[in-house]
């Protein structure tokens, strides 16, 4: 795999944010998300077909008008659903924003304390 | 006309929801129908799915989606692509079109069962859309091999494989009628939402979409991030099934329904991401091995929605990781081996430089299933292909209904037991566990050796067997995909000197 990063820089932490169909969205949405995020590390794996753009840190957030402005032309969120056919984190889809994110942040304290009781043969 | 925002009015207008007066909530949502058993009743209404979309924006975007994919294959439709692609490449068309269009249109009943019996009003609303998009997956997965079928008949098994009894077909069935068909509504959602659809499907509609597009197969490559693009929205709905499920108490089932489905779910993609992935795709247009997919979509991706659930890797990770160097090349050498059965034409990716690639891919292959090529290799050579394909079948596995395969020399072994005075052969310790968990639920199924030994299949020899399971009857069966082409290196270095 290209698991090399973009620098030979080592692997993201906890990395969240959309996977792109190549293309003209996919450049935008990437250069969004640099500017939607700017205080973070933010990778972009072009994989052929598709793009990783991953976030560091369990949040990437992804504005409609940064998009809009990226494109130069009208843009509504629903729309990026076209070319994405995965995203990595979970999701939360408004009309004017994405967000991608993890619930477990690093160092958040487990708070299921049941145990499990997994059977595992012998 | 101005148009409120979605947030302001969607929590409003997707529940339909009611206590129903006349009959019991037992009786509205039955538990066998609905599962979910032991989540209280005041929770289900909470199911938040995260993934919004209405019905307005649903049907514009799937406009979009299809007004794209039929565009580029109509656009493409001249461009002769079945005479001019490598023929390892067709191939890998028509495993894909006939595992998939009607195990997609099936999934239009899984989406359908929890419009009717989910106890989440909002599950209800998200999987309308869901059972659209599975109908659209169907439909469109159907009419895209159509165009082959006039040049080739195997592509005739895009309609036909999920009513056979082709021994691919009695793996499929048994795998989505476990995942799909026969759980609750809630219990689906784990197995068939989040593991499968998140974890797995990616492998095959985005992994093989930049092999696709490297081959020039644009179409293909269109048409599967397409579907994907469905998947990614109407997976999440197992996402807040299993938040609900840790919340109350319940963290190891929904913990054993994954490590199930997990499983079965990469056994499956074995023989329809990894045998294509890592021998059928022409060498020069390959993205990514088999492994370094596995390892990019499920062991790092998948594995963190997983654990940022607070669920933990399935007790088996081990088992699994080391698995990834063996089980599908094991699966390939097989089903090369047995191409009578299969209905397209396997490409045997082992010559030269395809050896030298998978040896860089997997350390060792050369020492390993190398040795097993060596030997029908030199069959080839010497004029006794009759010895290249196996004259009695091989063991298969009574959960997976795989053949029993392994790493020669090193992991090759039948794990059996015997329930209720039958016996069952398994293909791991894994699928051993699976059974266990359940065994009133798989006892009864015969798997092809066990209808085959019990007098089901006759005339009792291979060509019975063959027409059992379709083959010569819908269409011919496999050869070579390349006519044997590849053996030409061989001859070369295995002549005589002098």
């Amino acid at each position: 795999m290209t698991n090399h990063t973009p620098g030979g820089l080592p692997p993201i932490a906890d990395p969240v944010g959309p996977v792109v169909q190549a293309g003209e969205l996919a450049d935008a949405v990437a250069e969004a998300v640099r500017i939607d995020n700017d205080d973070k590390r933010v990778d972009v794996r072009s994989r052929g077909s598709y793009v990783r753009i991953e976030v560091e840190g369990g949040e990437c957030i992804l504005r409609r008008t940064t998009i809009e402005e990226q494109l130069g032309r009208p843009f509504k969120m629903r729309d990026l659903e076209v070319s994405m056919p995965s995203f990595v984190g979970r999701i939360e889809t408004g009309t004017e924003q994405f967000r991608f994110w993890l619930g477990q942040r690093p160092g958040a304290a487990q708070t299921d304390t049941e145990p499990t009781t997994q059977e595992v043969p012998a | 006309m101005a148009l409120l925002e979605r947030s302001a009015w969607y929590d409003l207008a997707r529940s339909t929801e009611w206590t129903p007066s006349y009959i019991s909530q037992d009786e509205l949502f039955p538990p066998e129908m609905s599962g979910g058993e032991g989540i209280p009743a005041e929770v289900w209404s909470t199911y938040d799915e995260p993934y919004k979309v209405t019905y307005r924006e649903y049907v514009d975007v799937q406009r979009q989606k299809d007004e794209g994919a039929y565009s580029v294959k109509a656009a493409l439709e001249r461009a002769d692509l079945y005479n001019k692609a490598d023929p390892g490449w067709i191939s890998i068309l028509k495993e894909h079109y006939a595992a998939v269009a009607l195990v997609e249109y099936g999934a239009s009943f899984q989406e359908a069962r929890y419009v009717r019996w989910s106890k989440a009003p909002g599950m209800r609303n998200m999987a309308t859309f869901g059972m659209l998009d599975e109908m659209r997956h169907g439909q469109i997965q159907l009419y895209f091999p159509h165009e082959y079928i006039g040049k080739d008949r195997q592509f005739d098994w895009s309609h036909q494989m999920m009513w056979s009894n082709n021994w691919v077909a009695l793996g499929a069935r048994h795998f989505f009628d476990d995942m799909l068909m026969t759980r609750g509504a809630a219990e689906t959602s784990i197995s068939a939402n989040f593991a499968f659809e998140t974890g797995f499907t990616n492998l095959q509609f985005i992994g093989l979409s930049g092999d696709a597009a490297n081959a020039g197969d644009f179409t293909f490559s269109k048409l599967i991030q397409s579907i994907q693009s469905d998947e990614a929205r109407h997976a999440q709905l197992g996402t807040p099934l299993l938040q609900m499920m840790i919340e109350n108490g319940q963290k190891a089932k929904a913990q054993n329904l994954i490590d199930i489905a997990f499983w079965r779910s990469y056994r499956l993609f074995t023989i329809l991401s990894g045998i294509p992935m890592d021998y059928y795709v022409p060498l020069e247009v390959r993205e990514s091995s088999f492994k370094e997919f596995m390892e990019e979509w499920i062991v790092t991706q998948f594995m963190k929605s997983i654990e940022d659930l607070g669920l933990s890797k399935p007790w088996y990770w081990d088992i699994f990781l080391r698995d990834l160097d063996e089980h599908h090349h094991g699966q390939h050498l097989g089903t090369y081996s047995w191409r009578p059965t299969l209905w397209w034409n396997p490409a045997a990716g082992v010559s030269p430089e395809e050896r030298d690639w998978l040896e860089e891919k997997y350390p060792g292959w050369n020492d390993t299933f190398g040795k097993v090529w060596d030997v029908m290799i030199d069959n080839f050579v010497s004029g006794r292909p009759e010895k290249t394909v196996p004259g009695t079948l091989p063991m298969i596995c009574n959960v997976s209904q795989l053949p029993i395969v392994g790493t020669p020399g090193v992991s090759l072994k039948d794990t059996s037991i015997v329930f209720e005075g039958r016996k069952y052969h398994f293909a791991s310790e894994v699928d051993k566990w699976i059974f266990e968990q359940d065994p009133e639920r798989y006892k009864h199924h015969k798997n092809l050796i066990d209808r085959f030994l019990g007098g089901e299949i006759q005339p009792a020899n291979l060509d019975g067997v063959l027409e059992y399971m379709g083959l010569g009857v819908i269409s011919p069966g496999g050869d070579d995909a390349h006519g044997y082409a590849w053996l030409e290196a061989y001859k070369t270095a295995l002549a005589p000197a002098g």
